[in-house]
């Protein structure tokens, strides 16, 4: 009974903590994030200004139409005047392009989640889908250690005093091999969060128009005009019917299947497929790219890693020569 | 006299001097000092950062199953009250760790915008020199795609049914106005994006759009009195004793 408890101990624990980091897949995931967060960062800038006329604590005297709540972290509840809004969002630019490079990518990581926060105290109102998905990558990528590939730490032509992670203590050195088999953890909990995701997601499409496979001849899903009109498709409406089914399960299957190792790479194409057609059918391409790219934490570590090496090895040809 | 402002002059040209000296010296020595304390907090940061990954060395063996489990309550958590709460068993998020509600993601493909927002607010204002002006709240000419689905998502949530929240957009539309308005009507009507053509209600583009644009009510610029539209019989407007003031 001991020897059986110790193994199961063993086993949970080799779960979460024992497989090798993937070092390449939170280098992508980083690397995609930061730049999907950079779209929406530089989108925010148009209404950095006006949501608070609008929506919030604007102009004295005249009255919001919605007030915002009071939290600590929201940085721009402190800000009146907008040059002072201006250089906090190029601080939150800053932050999303370093983090994009890969220098101190979990502390700039923190920071781009601390400013998220802001934005979602600053106009609560403006808040989609697609900044709570942000949020959880950020959460996510403030654990992981994600800067050991596609980072200026591997830049060779720098010489190394001039390397950003020069440092004769090392505290900072995130090229160095984690001892404390930290890498895995924060992954495990991506995959297991996205699972939980689509599985609330499918769940969440158990109503009428879905069971009854209709739930795409939505007028608000007609509306946006995709350039593949769905209408077109009236003279066989069991074409619409079966994508619907096809949608519902694949959210309510695909959490599940994606765990199999043998049909993993097959889900993760439906996966691409699904994601690719939300986003150019109903031009969704921030939200949906997001979900491809963290989708990418699935992707078994070597096969990953041997992507990445190959990517490497195309590029830096003529930097291996000046070496 | 002369010697006296001479003596004063080289007074003041001294002190002047000095002043400038002390200046400089003290602004070195305030960056000396500035730049010293930087690094001498970087370098206790960065103390703290190695006494912190020792100590999580040192005891790793202790704290990776609690932390497992930390990690599990959390995935459970957010399985069951997707963003703080769980409709089925009646749970709101104000009764559950508030972490929870950012973490919300209605729908794995994002089609929860297009299913939620579609309400906004129009209005048309007929002006004291026999002109009829049109526009929105909020802007409706708004690019790229993402800034369109916030603004309706945003109009959805201020075009809210109640007549006090319409008296609201009323008084922002007017105390914004730079001359009274003889007469103004608002409406709620639905937003359409169409690859970068924004088809308002009024132009005939949208015939649909027209039908659905719903009368809120009617400002009388003379008299300043707001008349909404009865919920559920527009025929018969009922009047607000409350009178509106233009700044």
């Amino acid at each position: 009974m001991k020897v059986l408890l110790k193994h199961m101990q063993q086993t949970w624990l080799n779960y979460w903590f024992s497989p090798p980091d993937p070092t390449a897949q939170w280098a992508v995931i980083r690397l995609g994030t930061a730049l999907v967060l950079l779209y929406v960062l530089f989108v925010r800038s148009y209404d950095l200004v006006w949501p608070l006329s609008l929506l919030g604590e604007g102009e004295p005297g005249l009255p919001p139409l919605l007030p915002s709540p009071d939290f600590p972290l929201a940085l721009f509840g402190w800000i009146l005047r907008p040059w002072w809004l201006w250089g906090v969002h190029s601080v939150a630019l800053l932050a999303a392009f370093l983090m994009m490079l890969g220098v101190f990518p979990r502390v700039m990581a923190i920071l781009s989640l601390v400013f998220q926060f802001s934005y979602a105290h600053q106009s609560p109102a403006l808040l989609l889908g697609l900044d709570y998905l942000l949020i959880t990558a950020l959460c996510y990528l403030s654990l992981a250690p994600s800067s050991a590939m596609l980072s200026l730490y591997q830049v060779p032509p720098l010489p190394p005093y001039m390397r950003i992670s020069y440092n004769p203590h090392r505290v900072w050195d995130e090229t160095a091999t984690p001892s404390l088999s930290w890498g895995a953890f924060p992954a495990r909990l991506l995959q297991l969060h996205l699972s939980v995701i689509y599985l609330n997601s499918g769940l969440g499409l158990l109503g009428g128009d879905w069971l009854a496979g209709q739930a795409l001849w939505h007028p608000k899903l007609q509306d946006p005009a995709p350039p593949v009109a769905l209408a077109t498709l009236e003279t066989g409406p069991w074409i619409i019917s079966l994508i619907t089914y096809a949608l519902l399960l694949f959210e309510l299957f695909y959490p599940v299947l994606v765990w199999v190792r043998p049909v993993r790479y097959l889900c993760l194409s439906l996966m691409l497929v699904a994601h690719l057609s939300a986003a150019i059918l109903w031009d969704l391409v921030p939200f949906n790219l997001l979900m491809i790219i963290l989708n990418i934490i699935y992707i078994p570590r070597e096969h990953m890693q041997a992507v990445v090496k190959g990517i490497r090895s195309l590029i830096p040809a003529t930097v291996a020569e000046r070496r | 006299m002369d010697r006296i402002l001479d003596y004063l002059a080289r007074l003041m040209d001294a002190f002047l001097r000095w002043l400038v000296r002390m200046t400089a010296e003290l602004s070195r020595a305030f960056l000396i000092w500035l730049i010293a304390k930087t690094q001498a907090l970087v370098e206790l940061t960065a103390t703290l950062v190695n006494i912190l990954r020792s100590l999580i060395a040192q005891y790793w063996h202790f704290l990776r199953g609690p932390l497992s489990v930390l990690a599990v309550a959390h995935l459970v958590l957010v399985l069951l009250f997707p963003g703080g709460e769980n409709h089925w068993l009646g749970i709101k998020r104000n009764t559950l760790p508030s972490y929870l509600s950012w973490f919300s993601i209605p729908d794995a493909l994002g089609l929860d915008p297009l299913l939620e927002g579609e309400r906004f607010y129009a209005y048309k204002i007929y002006t004291q020199d026999d002109e009829m002006v049109t526009g929105s709240i909020p802007n409706a000419t708004v690019r790229p795609k993402l800034r369109h689905d916030r603004w309706i998502h945003a109009g959805h949530l201020i075009a809210g049914t109640t007549s006090p929240q319409h008296e609201k957009v009323l008084d922002y539309i007017v105390q914004r106005l730079p001359v009274p308005p003889v007469r103004l009507e608002l409406f709620k009507v639905r937003w359409r994006w169409d690859r970068n053509t924004l088809f308002t209600p009024w132009n005939g583009e949208w015939p649909s759009t027209q039908q659905e644009a719903e009368l809120l009510g009617t400002y009388n610029g003379m008299t300043r009195v707001w008349t909404p539209v009865q919920v559920g019989n527009a025929a018969a407007p009922e009047k607000s004793a409350k009178k509106k003031g233009v700044k």
